[in-house]
């Protein structure tokens, strides 16, 4: 039977929720949850070439080791990990300093493109490297995009909108530019779930009312589905042929 | 009989002060002759060695005021090589005196920074801050935008500081003659081309670089009430090249011999102007060049060190460590993101305990 891997940090919840609910119908799939994203800036893999392994070492996340030998690989890993912008969005100061094309006001620092890209660069450095990694002991493996920001987050408070939606933007080109190079897939928000601000709809928003940066079960059940066409198509199998 | 040397402290004596010491024994070489506490704003700017102040100002908790910081959050390597954090705003390095009031001018806005720009490939270098991004920026425009905003950091150093700490540097410059600017970097070496009909040499002598930076101490102090005070001090380091016609060792003394007067002439001439000895303490005769790195040009972090554990010791003790209001504001910001952080993780774990049934933190 096809294997299908989903890897990643805390937004595979609603995705595994959404498999839970009917695990019939995705039999192939199963989950491994490594830990919270913010582990994911810094270097929290570990690489064997001669072994051909790639192992997690990172305190506090999933102790997981792929190895070129291991007879049980699975056909597809899906990492949600690199295509994450809720880091970057939450921890940076994006009140005080802004990307100088959007600068405005007095108080604010311009950043110059170059320091913007670092940013992003050293935020996702890693977990693209972990994507790279994976490919290079001969697994296949696809990126499952986090769902962008919502209009209740904390930090949309204090930051303007247009800066989030930039660094969001961008972050999100940048990183899908750099998987591509390295060719591997990725599974993209679906538009239907996206508002016209750019960000995640309401409705999607998880169900609980303290958390607002995850998405719900519909939201999971959305991509859970998208990963499945997704495999489909990229393993060359039917559908049916997953199950 | 009684003369005036019959009674000086030690300290005015060779014997007792210094031949009879061992060198890292000697004391007393500078005393704050006005108020240095952790509540005063203090700002960096001049040569390179001016950037171990920052360091060791903010290591021991006093308030180095930082008017271009990176954005929270950013990783030290990154702020780094994007020089951030080096002085109070990304200046570069601001070498001579003269240097410093083109700098003065442009901020205070009595005059308009020059429009020029070098091409490196499909890069664009500020020919005033040539190494402040690593790979140079993308277009004019984002060059000129990078500059104003050092800019006007530069002039939120100068109405906000309490104290102002500038490094001399260097005697030798280059100027253009066609607009009458100075360039920190001679053009040709790191960026830009050179034209021998434009780009002139000038080795600055004492009276110049006098009325340099008086002029430019006198202009920061006016532009605001109760303007700061200043700490001149003379970078140790010998210069890396010299375009003089000497030989560099030679070169190097004469330059920071006409610094080190000037200094000196400038924190008596002025109030609220000190002069500390750093350049003497990493390049006098007892300290046997010690505290040089083996290419003796590159100063050792224990010559640092001992230089900054030498301007603390002149410093009273400080009575009070409270943090001025802005800088309060600041940590309240951090703060707020820490938070904001925390909340999340609580709701990853949250959303983890609802999904798989456990935390792994």
């Amino acid at each position: 039977m096809t294997k299908i891997l989903l890897v990643g940090d805390s937004h595979l919840g609603a995705v595994k929720r959404a498999h839970d609910a009917n695990p019939e119908r995705y039999p192939s799939f199963s989950f491994a949850y490594l830990g919270k994203g913010g582990l994911a800036k810094t270097r929290f893999f570990d690489v064997d070439e001669a072994k051909g392994s790639v192992r997690i070492i990172s305190q506090g996340w999933r102790k997981l080791d792929f190895c070129r030998s291991d007879q049980d690989l699975p056909n597809l890993v899906v990492l949600s990990l690199p295509v994450n912008t809720s880091r970057i969005l939450r921890e940076m100061s994006w009140k005080t300093h802004v990307p100088w094309r959007l600068r405005q006001h007095d108080n604010e620092v311009a950043l110059s493109d170059g320091f913007v890209d670092r940013l992003i660069d050293t935020d996702s450095g890693y977990a693209i490297e972990y994507a790279a990694a994976l490919t290079e002991i001969g697994l296949s493996v696809a990126s499952l995009e986090a769902p962008r920001f919502f209009e209740d987050a904390p930090y949309l408070k204090r930051c303007r909108l247009d800066v989030i939606r930039y660094i969001d933007t961008l972050y999100r080109q940048r990183v899908l530019d750099r998987l591509s190079d390295l060719g591997i897939g990725v599974i993209t928000q679906a538009p239907q779930t996206i508002s016209e601000i750019g960000s995640t709809k309401m409705e999607f928003d998880n169900e609980r009312p303290g958390d607002m940066h995850h998405a719900n079960l519909n939201y999971g059940q959305i991509a859970l589905q998208q990963i499945q066409d997704f495999a489909s198509q990229h393993l060359g199998m039917r559908t049916s042929a997953l199950k | 009989m009684s003369h005036p040397y019959t009674s000086l402290d030690q300290r005015a004596f060779w014997a007792p002060a210094v031949g009879q010491r061992n060198m890292l024994d000697i004391d007393e070489l500078w005393t704050a002759p006005f108020d240095i506490n952790q509540n005063k704003k203090i700002v960096t700017f001049g040569s390179c060695f001016a950037q171990h102040f920052s360091r060791a100002l903010t290591d021991r908790g006093f308030t180095w005021f930082d008017a271009e910081p990176a954005p929270i959050g950013a990783t030290s390597e990154a702020a780094k090589d994007f020089n951030y954090g080096v002085f109070s705003a990304r200046t570069g390095n601001i070498y001579t005196a003269s240097l410093l009031l083109q700098w003065t001018r442009w901020a205070l806005g009595e005059e308009d920074a020059p429009e020029i720009y070098w091409e490196n490939g499909d890069r664009v270098l500020d020919p005033f801050r040539p190494a402040i991004e690593p790979t140079g920026f993308a277009t004019v425009e984002e060059m000129l935008a990078s500059r104003q905003q050092s800019i006007r950091a530069f002039r939120r150093a100068i109405m906000e500081c309490n104290i102002f700490v500038f490094t001399l540097g260097l005697t030798e410059s280059w100027w253009d003659t066609e607009g009458g600017f100075e360039y920190p970097m001679c053009p040709g070496t790191i960026g830009g081309t050179f034209d021998p009909e434009k780009h002139v040499f000038r080795n600055q002598d004492y009276n110049f670089i006098n009325e340099s930076l008086v002029s430019a101490i006198r202009k920061i102090r006016n532009a605001r009430k109760n303007g700061p005070s200043f700490l001149l001090t003379v970078s140790p380091v010998p210069l890396t090249a010299t375009n003089s016609g000497n030989h560099v060792l030679v070169a190097s003394m004469e330059s920071k011999s006409i610094l080190r007067a000037v200094a000196g002439d400038v924190s008596r001439k002025l109030a609220r102007t000190t002069y500390f000895p750093s350049y003497e303490i990493i390049n006098s005769a007892p300290f046997r060049g010690t505290f040089f790195e083996p290419n003796m040009r590159s100063v050792s972090p224990h010559g640092v060190e001992h230089v900054m554990r030498t301007f603390f010791a002149g410093l009273p003790d400080q009575a009070s460590t409270s943090s001025p209001l802005s800088d309060v504001k600041t940590h309240a910001q951090d703060t707020k993101i820490l938070m904001e952080r925390r909340q999340d993780d609580l709701a990853c774990e949250e959303e983890l305990l609802a999904a798989f049934g456990e935390t792994r933190d």
